[in-house]
């Protein structure tokens, strides 16, 4: 069925040379890095040029050390560290050896700077928080550890929250305060906080998917909160109180089988005023779905953002599932889309408008 | 004295063995005196020096080894043994005393108390473990001489000797030792008094159970664990005074070790329980139960399976067969526990556990007459109850499958004890008869009830006439409701069996019965239903149809089907003739297919068919072909049909005597090229249509006429030597070349007409000089070499060449030779060489003109021969050749390879010696070749390499499968091969994966790795191929590259 | 994996014949060969639930390894769906007993031999039957979370047992050499 949508995404790049499934994609939010994680071990960091067609060449491909698959990756705030999630319940965090002639983009080695263990069992997720002195990693032995980064490169443990009863899937800094959320196979999503007396705890559990939470992503302007599910629904939580969030919309019937990411855009370049930024979704249906969301205007407590679906496209990597995807979060690049999926492909898509 | 002295001296200085001999035959023949040696021996063996006195007893012992025993006298000997013995208790002399012993201990002069003495003194002064092997073995030896010459003495040494030698064997553990060591101490177990010594035996023996030895590989003695195990039960099995040790020994081991040291212990078991005898093995008789229970119920591997079945038996036995009791009376004991255990389980006859009971209790049936009774007349009747009660009806089919089973073993075992099983069955037989008939109402059970009937009517003398008849007509039942499982094909192959033994029942109910299912008149084109039916009662009537009452029945109720179906006079009432066609098709190939099974059994009754079944189809056919209303519209005009019926002429007319193919011949031949019909008349009845005119041969001949050449060509192929055609041979062939050429309209008839040129030639070539002539030097360059002449007929003049060629080259005529030349000549000619190619190529190849059965003179090895005449040419042609010329050799190097034996060019292939590789790369070209036949054959050609491969498991073997070098470029090849974008025929991309599939069992791991990524990923395109059986060959292929 | 032991004594049920197909013109002609099953025209022939049932029927069960998941009747022909238009597989499979730890092994092993057998496009969903299993939620999820498995295929244990039990999966049905008796 070709519904006409007003955006369409456009291939930008192909970039292919992992040897297997790839898991995860990240962009630099102040270089021009985009880099790929797989399940062969490797990351692989490439480098773009400007728009309006940026081409990608690769950079580097990371052996990382891991040795197991590479389950996510996420590039800390200042750009200059890249932190991984292995199955080999390691969190690796790799830094470009310093070298004197800046510019040089291809200068300098990708190594790793520190191996972060704890964890019993695959960790899964990684996430740096918003100013960058905070890394929380989550893992299949259910518990979530958020982690100090001390100045000299090295990493100490605040904390270990053990709130799932189930594999913790995902997790995520809020993107101004330092309030982390994970999502998990219990199917519940928690919320945590640092009390300056006692030490990281959880103040709420947003229990509504009725199957895995793959996927977590925080609006901007931090006022809401998008988590995908096996349930292959989408649900949107708003802030109602200072400490406490609720449900207020379900995207349903958006795809056909297990979601596996949604990213929440920055406000696009030349956006409205009352945009909230592109949410994108994507999943084992190869389908990408992408919706504007907007305020409403003098909308009651817990009235949901007004969305309209802006684009949609099957079989982004052909026939295979579709694992990661997220917005270029650069100014200037911010109808930018990468994903990643089972083929092995990293795929980058401009969203522009249809016709 | 003096000669003595130097001899010495000498060798003390340069030890060597001339002074030993000199020493020694001087002694033998007297002009030396052993005193002598002696004495002068004497300044040495006082020495100070370690290495003189060792030296000094040396020498001696060496001489003596050499002497013949006759030269040295009682007292010599005395002398002898007690300056050895002297020396024993010196630390530095005591190895060459020993060796010096050694040679006394096979002396017959020695005396008894010598005997004692050197025991005593080894006993007393030789410390093994402070000796080496060799030295050891000395010792060892020494006893082992004594024990065969000097038994008595030694067992009047009684204790004294085996304590001595317990105390030097103890902690022995080199194997060359023990298999010596084993051989002393079976012969003391068996023939010493040995009761205060059991348990010292037993520990130096049973310390060594279960031998786990493996040796190394440069053993210079080449002893096996074999040699040791079996050596090591002779001792474990030759006293029964080792049974209760060795049993709790044994059951201990079989705990704890696994497969194969397990399948030693079982089988030492085996060899052991029957001399440790009835007493022991029934006091341990519950453990041996429960150890060998568990191998057969949670078996680690089949093997282990069997043997610990074996051990069951051979318990029972132990303890039964010993108490020569009378069936009747009841059994007690283990045999009836384990009986009753099993048969209990038998309770829920579904499960899992069910399969290894019925295992031990067929087991049983083969061991005493007293257990087999007993096992016999409790399973039995419990089983039938199972199979009865109304609760069990879902687990029918399993009781009754663990029935057949028990009663196939008790019909194997009936051989064993013929009295026993065949009388213990009797009483049950109406019962059993019974549930199995019942079984085969209800699909689920019907499988294991026809089982289980053939094994009752497999057992000699069992059943009666009327039984058997009983069994048949239920069986009946199973055919006519015909079943989509192989229940149909089992019911089947138990009526055949039954139509050996009794063929009456089957003839006078079963073959009615299967008839009346065969419908009159063909199955429309839409009724699949019937035709699938049809199909399946043919099937089974030539499955069951070989007897020769059977087969006269069947041939007679077919052709009146056929007579009906092809009747001219009668067509089928639609106007769609091919349903009718197709059907008597079928009909035709079951009558082939049950000849052909007749034939090669020899059955003597085939020949009489000549009248009964040949002439009436040949009168069929010709009939039809010269029928007034056109014949293109009768059945028979379907080519499919004269080429099966054709088949049928030629099995037959094959097995018939000289003058009655003499005879035939004389007719068709009238027919065919006389156009004499009236020759073929059967009965005085007219059947041929006025003015019938009959001339296949002609050019204007009609295509159905032409046909039916195929039955002529048939029937002449058939023919002995002896017989002879009815005209000059050469005019004759010339007048087939013609027609083949340039007459014939099909290549049925041309194919006709080469068969036809091929046998004569092959049978009467001394006759065809003027045919051969005038084919070299006129026909070559008219009708193949001439360019101006159309290529269509120059290909037909190619073929009949290469017919004629082959009639010449199996008999290694002398003119094949030029015959093929002329054939390569034509590698220039772009216009014919591939043709040519292929002929030269395909020319040695197995045709079914050309046979044994077709009394063809056929000479050994001619394809090898012809290989070897052309092989390498071709190669070095496909080598140095560019263009088309470079595909003619390589065309007719891939036909070859594919036409001839695999020993004619093995010496060229991988898997056959360092010329491996002249052929490997021309093959890798062949796969480049755009024609699909080549690519399969050439593929084919690597698979049979290749399997020869697995078979000598060539990828372990040092230098592994020859083909390792051009692993990468083979894969790379088929992979090619394997997608159906580029390759259209399925045959060509099965036969690459199945190479595909096959490469990683015939190379190391290390030579594919490389390609693995690709491998997968091109296959896991092949996954979707839109041909199943493409998929399924995708699947194995991907696998085989996962482990 | 654990020598715990759930069901020592399962019922053994009767191999099935593999479906025997009819090419999709209906046939005339009796034909000699038995190859005839491939060539025959170059009609297309898609992936059916017997096809992807042979591929699966002869796994061995993993506890008792020398019977077939098809033996034990674990899998069978009518539980497998295949949507071959919409590149959907469903298969169904049932534990000998409803606490069969050996459950998630089964399935996993059914996963792996269809993730190497069939064609990329297939999502395949398996689940045990309904109602046949104690933890018959848990066990699904855990089957159908690729992140899961995915994990599970990088350590070499289960690997290992896996492979012991796939290594029979090629026989498609036919049954091993008979035994000794």
């Amino acid at each position: 069925m070709k519904e006409d949508l007003p955006c369409t995404l456009v291939p930008v790049a192909s970039l292919s040379g992992h040897e297997d499934r790839a898991w995860g994609v990240a962009w630099n939010p102040v270089k021009s890095l985009l880099s790929t994680c797989s399940a062969d071990k490797t990351i692989r960091i490439y480098t773009y040029t400007s728009t309006p067609s940026p081409s990608f060449t690769l950079l580097a491909s990371v052996p990382t050390g891991h040795t197991k698959t590479v389950r996510g990756i996420a590039w800390s705030p200042s750009g200059t560290s890249l932190a991984s999630a292995s199955f080999d319940s390691n969190i690796g965090v790799f830094q470009r050896e310093v070298d004197e002639d800046e510019g040089n983009v291809g200068a300098g080695e990708w190594e790793c700077v520190s191996m972060l263990e704890g964890h019993e069992t695959e960790c899964k997720s990684v996430a740096w928080s918003a100013e960058g002195n905070l890394l929380a990693s989550c893992s299949r032995d259910k518990t979530v550890w958020v982690w100090e980064a001390l100045p000299d490169g090295d990493f100490e443990c605040m904390g270990v929250l053990m709130e799932h009863t189930q594999d913790v899937k995902c997790v995520a800094w809020h993107p101004t305060e330092e309030i982390l959320a994970s999502g998990s196979y219990d199917d519940t999503i928690k919320l945590y906080l640092d009390d300056p007396s006692e030490d990281w705890f959880c103040f709420q559990t947003l229990t509504g998917h009725t199957s895995t939470v793959w996927s977590i992503a925080w609006s901007p302007c931090g006022r809401y909160l998008a988590s995908a599910s096996d349930d292959r629904t989408i649900r949107i939580w708003k802030r109602v109180e200072e400490h406490k969030w609720a449900c207020v919309h379900v995207l349903d019937g958006a795809h056909e089988r297990t979601i596996y990411a949604v990213s929440w855009g920055p406000k696009p370049d030349n956006a409205g005023a009352r945009t909230l930024g592109w949410l994108a979704s994507a999943g084992g249906d190869g389908r990408i779905n992408v919706w504007e969301l907007e305020i409403e205007e003098d909308a009651e407590e817990n009235s949901p953002p007004r969305h309209r679906l802006l684009a949609r496209l099957e079989g982004a990597h052909s026939v295979s599932d579709v694992n990661g995807i997220v917005w270029c979060p650069r100014e200037g690049y911010r109808s930018l889309l990468a994903s990643v999926g089972d083929d092995g492909e990293a795929r980058i898509w401009r969203i522009s408008p249809s016709g | 004295m003096e000669a003595a002295q130097r001899l010495i001296q000498t060798w003390v200085a340069t030890p060597r063995d001339e002074e030993v001999e000199i020493a020694a035959s001087g002694i033998s023949q007297g002009n030396i005196k052993l005193v002598h040696i002696v004495q002068g021996l004497g300044e040495y063996l006082t020495s100070d020096d370690d290495d003189l006195r060792n030296k000094g007893v040396e020498f001696l012992a060496k001489v003596i080894g050499k002497v013949p025993t006759e030269h040295l006298n009682r007292q010599a000997v005395v002398v002898l043994l007690s300056f050895f013995m002297s020396k024993l208790e010196d630390l530095d002399t005591i190895i060459p005393a020993l060796k010096g012993l050694l040679a006394l201990s096979r002396l017959s002069s020695l005396s008894d108390e010598g005997v004692i003495i050197i025991l005593n003194g080894i006993f007393k002064h030789v410390k093994m473990q402070s000796l080496v092997q060799a030295q050891r073995f000395i010792v060892f030896s020494i006893i082992d001489n004594l024990l065969a010459i000097r038994r008595q003495v030694l067992k009047v040494m009684g204790n004294d000797f085996i304590t001595g030698y317990v105390a030097l064997a103890e902690g022995e553990k080199d194997p060359r030792n023990l298999m010596l060591a084993f051989a002393i101490d079976r012969v003391i177990l068996i023939e010493f008094d040995i009761k205060e010594k059991i348990e010292d035996l037993f520990n130096i023996t049973a310390c060594y159970f279960p031998i786990s030895f493996r040796p190394p590989p440069d053993d210079p003695y080449g002893i096996t664990a074999d040699d040791l195990k079996k050596a090591l039960r002779s001792c474990l099995n030759a006293n029964a005074a080792f049974g209760p040790p060795a049993i709790a020994l044994f059951l201990e081991k079989l705990a704890t070790v696994a497969p194969p040291t397990k399948w030693d212990a079982l089988a030492t078991l085996d060899e052991c329980l029957p001399v440790y005898g009835a007493s022991s093995v029934r006091n341990a008789a519950r453990q041996l139960w429960n150890a060998l229970k568990l191998e057969i119920f949670q078996p680690t591997d089949p093997l282990t399976e069997e043997a610990a079945l074996k051990s069951v038996q051979v318990v029972i036995k132990t303890i039964y067969s010993s108490s020569s009791e009378n069936p009747s009376q009841d059994l007690e004991g283990l045999a009836k526990d384990a009986c009753h255990e099993c048969i209990t389980i038998l309770k829920e006859p579904e499960k899992s556990q069910a399969q290894p009971a019925m295992k031990i209790l067929c087991a049983f049936i083969s061991t005493t007459p007293s257990v087999s009774h007993h096992t016999v007349s409790h399973v039995i009747p419990h089983l039938i109850k199972l199979f009865l009660n109304p609760d069990e009806v879902p687990n029918r089919g399993a009781s009754l499958n663990l029935l057949a089973s028990f009663i196939a073993a008790l019909r194997d075992s009936a051989i064993k004890f013929p009295d026993v099983n065949a009388s213990s069955l009797v009483p049950y037989k109406d019962e059993v008869l019974g549930v199995f008939t019942t079984g085969l109402q209800t699909p689920s059970s019907a499988g294991p009830a026809i089982s289980g009937l053939h094994a009752l009517v497999t057992m000699a003398g069992l059943l009666d006439e009327d039984e058997i008849g009983f069994v048949v007509s239920n069986v009946n039942g199973v055919l006519s409701n015909d079943r989509e499982d192989s229940v149909g094909v089992d019911a089947l192959d138990l009526l055949t069996t039954i139509s050996i033994i009794s063929p009456v029942h089957v003839s006078s109910t079963t073959l009615p019965l299967l008839f009346s299912l065969l419908p009159d008149r063909a199955p429309s084109r839409g009724d699949a239903a019937s035709r699938e039916k049809s199909w399946s009662v043919l099937n089974s009537l030539s499955r069951l149809c070989i007897q020769p009452v059977l087969f006269e029945t069947l041939v007679i109720r077919l052709s009146t089907k056929l007579n009906l179906l092809c009747d001219p006079l009668s067509p089928p009432t639609d106007d769609d003739v091919e349903p009718s066609a197709a059907y008597a098709h079928a009909i035709l190939s079951t009558l082939a297919t049950v000849l052909e099974k007749k034939v090669s059994r020899g059955d003597s009754d085939v020949a009489k068919y000549i009248d009964r079944l040949v002439s009436g189809l040949v009168v069929l056919f010709l009939g039809g072909a010269v029928s007034p209303k056109d014949p293109s519209t009768l059945p028979i005009a379907d080519s499919r049909l004269v080429i099966v019926a054709a088949r049928i002429v030629n099995l037959i007319a094959a097995v018939l005597p000289a003058q009655k193919q003499e005879s035939f011949i004389q007719k068709l031949y009238s027919a065919y090229v006389l156009g004499d019909l009236k020759a073929l008349s059967t009965s005085a009845r007219h059947i041929w249509p006025d003015g019938s005119s009959f001339a296949p041969f002609e050019r204007g001949a009609t295509t159905v006429q032409a046909n039916t050449l195929c039955l002529f060509s048939e029937a002449l192929l058939a023919l002995h030597k002896e017989v002879r055609v009815p005209a000059d041979p050469s005019v004759f062939l010339e007048m087939l070349v013609q027609f083949s050429v340039d007459g014939a309209k099909a290549l049925l008839h041309r194919e006709s007409a080469w068969h036809i040129i091929a046998s004569v030639v092959n049978k009467r070539v001394t006759e065809l000089d003027g045919f051969l002539k005038s084919m070299l030097e006129s026909f070559y360059q008219t009708a193949i070499a001439d360019a101006s002449v159309d290529v269509d007929l120059r290909r037909y003049a190619i073929g009949a060449w290469a017919w004629t060629c082959k009639g010449l080259l199996v008999q290694n005529h002398a003119q094949t030779a030029v015959f093929i030349e002329r054939l390569i000549d034509l590698f220039d000619d772009e216009a014919v060489n591939w043709d040519a190619a292929r002929a030269v190529g395909s020319v040695a190849a197995q045709c079914n003109a050309l046979t044994k059965s077709n009394h063809s003179t056929l000479k050994i090895l001619h394809a090898q021969r012809y290989s070897n005449s052309v092989l390498s040419r071709f190669i070095e042609g496909a080598k140095t050749y560019a263009g088309s010329k470079q595909n003619a050799h390589l065309v007719a190097l891939t036909f070859l390879i594919r036409s001839v034996p695999k020993t004619a060019y093995a010496h060229k292939m991988p898997t056959a010696g360092p010329s491996a590789y002249i052929l490997l790369p021309l093959l890798l070209c062949g796969l480049e070749l755009p024609d699909t036949e080549i690519r399969t054959s050439v593929i084919e050609t690597l698979l049979s390499a290749a399997e020869a491969d697995t078979a000598t498991d060539a990828k372990h073997s040092k230098e592994g499968s020859l083909v390792t070098e051009h692993a990468t470029s083979l894969t790379l090849t088929m992979l090619k091969n394997i997608s159906i974008a580029t390759v259209s025929d399925a045959k060509v991309r099965i036969a690459a994966l199945r190479y595909l599939t096959i490469l990683p069992k015939i190379v190391r791991y290390d030579a594919l790795h490389p390609q693995k990524a690709i491998v997968l990923r091109d296959l896991s395109k092949a996954l979707d191929d839109p041909k199943r059986a493409v998929r399924k060959e995708a699947v194995d292929a991907r696998y085989s590259r996962y482990i | 994996m654990s020598d715990q032991t759930f069901n020592a004594n399962p019922t053994v049920f009767a191999l099935t014949k593999s479906a025997k197909r009819r090419a999709a013109k209906e046939l005339l002609w009796l034909s000699q060969s038995d190859e005839s099953d491939y060539d025959s025209g170059d009609e297309f022939e898609p992936i059916d639930g017997d096809e992807v049932f042979d591929l699966i029927r002869s796994i061995s069960d993993p506890e008792h390894r020398s019977l077939t998941l098809e033996q034990l009747a674990v899998v069978s022909a009518p539980q497998i769906t295949v949507t071959d238009q919409r590149n959907h597989i469903m298969v169904e499979f049932t534990p000998t007993v409803p606490h069969c730890g050996m459950s998630t092994l089964i399935g996993l092993s059914i996963r792996v031999r269809l993730m190497r057998s069939l064609p990329a496009r297939f999502k395949v969903d398996i689940r045990v039957k309904p109602g046949s299993h104690n933890s018959e939620h848990g066990v699904n999820k855990q089957l159908n979370d690729k992140e899961r498995v995915a994990a599970a295929l990088e350590n070499p244990a289960l690997v290992e047992a896996l492979e012991v039990c796939l290594a029979t999966a090629s026989r498609r049905g036919q049954p091993v050499e008979a035994g000794p008796y």
